[in-house]
């Protein structure tokens, strides 16, 4: 059986004036900037929000300078990460960039393409999207099909991926694909990952509503699309090892827990010194929750920043995380008497109304809950 | 993990692992205490982890020594380590000599109808405290009395008191003492600075780590019976409906670890009650699911007296009522959390990490 333990980080110099710094400026830059809004979050899609981060060094903060970075402990990274969640702030446009294509190309990129993209990227002037599921390969990857062949000049590209986020606003995609046909012996063998320039002819974006109507996913069609010359990122055939090393990254962290976040802050706007002992135990309960997983994700964004690779404790942190997220709206609905309309003005009933339709998302997005149960009884010695 | 966690751990380890036997675990259930057990740990000064080494104890921090506690728990064993180890950091703190053999702890908050003479050469005690764990065990049990801000400790040699007999779930001695007796002065010592909270809060965190340490055990008694236990001609670990519980379980224990870590790391710093609070409930939520658990996979099996889960389950069931259950943390922490609202919602939250840093 893996270690389950989770220590506590190391201190973070500075961490309470970090924190402050962070406070302050979004006081200021989010200034009317409305609940409904900030229930988004790191959907919500703001160039100009994400330029003035990297005003502040907050978009690369831990990549070396010679490549815009900041060389911020990770943990820095964390608690910067963690107090614009916290506020709601709309970091779509520079997410997928700082938390896993910078660091992709920082880890196994050519230096031209650090020199070209990092520091693009950590201005808040480049956006980046995901090209990895398809109609026949959701949680299971290894079906993916979309195929690059090499050609003279580069490679030619041809497949579909869907549920691709922000395809239809991002500047690039990192496109995960096959590069050799399938090896019977090992069904991880043989895919590699692009760099996509979007408007490359060829490729034709098309939207996939989600319930509520939105316009965040979409269909990405790859049409004897030309990818120029030095766009692979690390090895021809390595992208399934390249894959799975960031994911202890992306499953543990504090957007893990806090999507429905300004729910609790309406709900307690509302609440505020209730006497109502069913209100109390409630919120006490709720509270003792967030502590508890904010402490489990602190420890593992310690153990990463040592060098640790703690894939295991990610995945627990990630499937109880995303389950208080969800547990967020039904606590909602039993303290307040409301029901989930939206409409201009009704805050709550509308920060709510989307909540209860973007919860079933949390828990499968980013590795689905069962996916991240096999993984943990894996880890467990069963499988 | 520290050189000198490491190295108690391990010697405590050995001892644990050669004594806590199961025939132990039964016979302490029927009421027998575990003598060659807790010499066995006298012997290695593990019951004098939390005082410091001029005192002639191990100076250990309080996340050492309760990382012995949870090992304790880890092997079920049955006796007053973690009662020991509180009772000794109390009377070190009180300046009061730690003495010899075992020790327990009665917590006696303002309601409870006890009263403590503070004049004299001879201090009249009388009343009673309830759930006082092996007290006809200990050479002594401190009580913590509740007064004012502060607390009165008050060493109460055994046979000094009357016992009405009561058992945990696990057939831990839970006895409430009924006194009406005369102490020396010295046995009694006003802390007015010291609050009984933070008294009975260092009492939850040893208990939040008795639960991680018991919930890993129960994880990896879940794990092995699901292995080796063969139905519809598979382990019954190879069917899916049982890794994800199994899974749960995990999930659960790791849970508890990390809050038992965090609970350590502040108890006793000032401020530290809503983290504490967070702590303590969250393991006892902890402790039902995964006991359920456990119990589920296991089948009837792990239903007998003979087969040892309940050996761990019951302690469960028992320690996430002790020193405040879920509904009483709640409370505490839903009050404080609703009186500031939102506006101070997430600058509570963080506050833990200050405290853990050490900077509040």
């Amino acid at each position: 059986m893996e270690n389950l333990t989770f220590p506590a980080p190391d201190v973070i110099p500075g961490e309470r004036d970090l924190r402050r710094e962070v406070r302050d400026f979004v006081k200021v830059e989010l200034a009317g900037y409305t609940p409904e809004e900030r229930s988004f979050s790191w959907n919500a899609y703001d160039a100009g929000f994400a330029r003035k981060l990297g005003q502040r060094g907050w978009i690369g903060m831990t990549w070396p300078k010679q490549y815009g970075g900041h060389e911020r402990s990770s943990l820095e990274r964390y608690i910067v990460t963690e107090e614009l969640l916290a506020a709601g702030a709309p970091l779509g446009f520079c997410w997928v960039a700082d938390r896993q294509s910078g660091p992709l190309m920082l880890r196994y990129g050519t230096e031209a393409q650090r020199q070209r993209f990092l520091p693009a990227i950590s201005a808040g002037e480049c956006s980046f999207c995901i090209g990895m599921s398809e109609p026949d390969a959701g949680s299971d990857l290894s079906a993916v099909r979309t195929r690059a062949t090499r050609v003279d000049g580069g490679y030619r590209v041809n497949g579909r991926k869907i549920w691709t986020s922000n395809a239809h606003l991002s500047e690039y995609l990192i496109l995960f694909c096959r590069t050799a046909d399938k090896d019977p012996e090992d069904r991880h063998a043989g895919f590699s990952q692009l760099i996509v320039k979007l408007d490359t002819p060829g490729i034709t974006i098309r939207p996939i509503h989600y319930m509520n109507g939105e316009h965040r996913w979409n269909e990405v069609t790859f049409d004897d699309v030309l990818i120029e010359e030095g766009m692979l990122v690390g090895q021809e055939c390595g992208g399934w090892k390249q894959l799975t090393s960031e994911l202890a990254f992306e499953r543990s962290g504090p957007d893990r827990i806090l999507s429905s976040f300004i729910v609790v802050m309406q709900m307690l706007e509302v609440l505020k010194g209730s006497r109502d002992s069913k209100v109390i135990q409630a919120i006490g309960k709720l509270t003792s929750h967030l502590v508890a997983l904010r402490a489990l994700s602190r420890s593992v964004a310690g153990m990463l920043q040592s060098g640790e690779s703690p894939v295991l404790q990610a995945s627990v942190v990630k499937d109880l995380g995303t389950s208080f997220e969800q547990s967020v709206t039904e606590i909602a609905r039993e303290l307040l008497h409301i029901e989930p309309i939206r409409m201009q003005g009704a805050t709550l009933a509308t920060v709510l109304a989307d909540s209860i339709m973007l919860a079933p998302g949390y828990s499968i997005r980013g590795g689905a809950r069962e996916v991240l149960r096999s993984i943990i009884a894996r880890g467990l010695g069963v499988r | 993990m520290s050189e000198i966690r490491e190295l108690v751990l391990n010697a405590a380890g050995a001892i644990l692992e050669e004594q806590c036997t199961q025939r132990v675990l039964q016979d302490a259930g029927k009421g027998l205490f575990a003598t060659a057990l807790w010499s066995a740990l006298q012997d290695a000064g593990i019951p004098w982890a939390l005082v410091p080494e001029s005192q002639g104890g191990a100076g250990l921090s309080i996340q050492d020594a309760g990382a012995l506690i949870r090992q304790a728990a880890y092997y079920a064993a049955p006796v007053p380590l973690c009662e020991t180890v509180l009772a000794s950091w109390l009377l070190n703190a009180a300046g009061m000599p730690v003495p010899e053999g075992a020790l327990s702890v009665g917590f006696a908050g303002a309601n409870t109808a006890l009263d403590v003479g503070m004049q004299g050469a001879q201090r009249p005690i009388k009343g009673s405290v309830a759930a006082v764990p092996w007290s006809g065990d200990v050479a002594a049990v401190i009580l913590v009395v509740e007064k004012g801000s502060g607390l009165v400790l008050v060493q109460l040699p055994s046979g000094s008191f009357a016992e009405k007999p009561g058992i945990n779930l696990a057939g831990e001695p839970r006895n409430t003492i009924e006194i009406d007796t005369r102490v020396a002065a010295e046995s009694v010592c006003s802390l007015p600075q010291l609050p009984y909270s933070t008294a009975y809060e260092l009492g939850a965190a040893l208990r939040a780590a008795q639960i991680s340490g018991a919930l890993q055990r129960t994880l990896e008694m879940s794990v092995s019976y699901t292995m080796e236990r063969k139905q519809f001609g598979r382990p019954l670990a190879k069917f899916q409906a049982v890794q994800n519980n199994l899974a749960i379980l995990a999930c659960q224990a790791a849970a508890a670890n990390g809050v038992a870590e965090l609970a350590l790391n502040v108890a006793t710093k000032p401020g530290s009650t809503m983290a504490i609070a967070a702590a303590k409930a969250r393991a006892g939520e902890a402790a039902t699911v995964g006991a359920a658990i456990a119990h589920q996979v296991h089948g009837a099996m792990g239903l007998t007296s003979e087969y040892i889960l309940h050996q761990y389950t019951q302690r469960l069931w028992s320690w996430r009522d002790e020193f405040g259950g879920e509904s009483y943390w709640w409370a505490r922490l839903g009050e404080a959390m609703l009186e500031g609202g939102a506006d101070q919602y997430w600058q509570k939250i963080c506050e833990v990490d200050d405290l853990v840093a050490g900077q509040l």
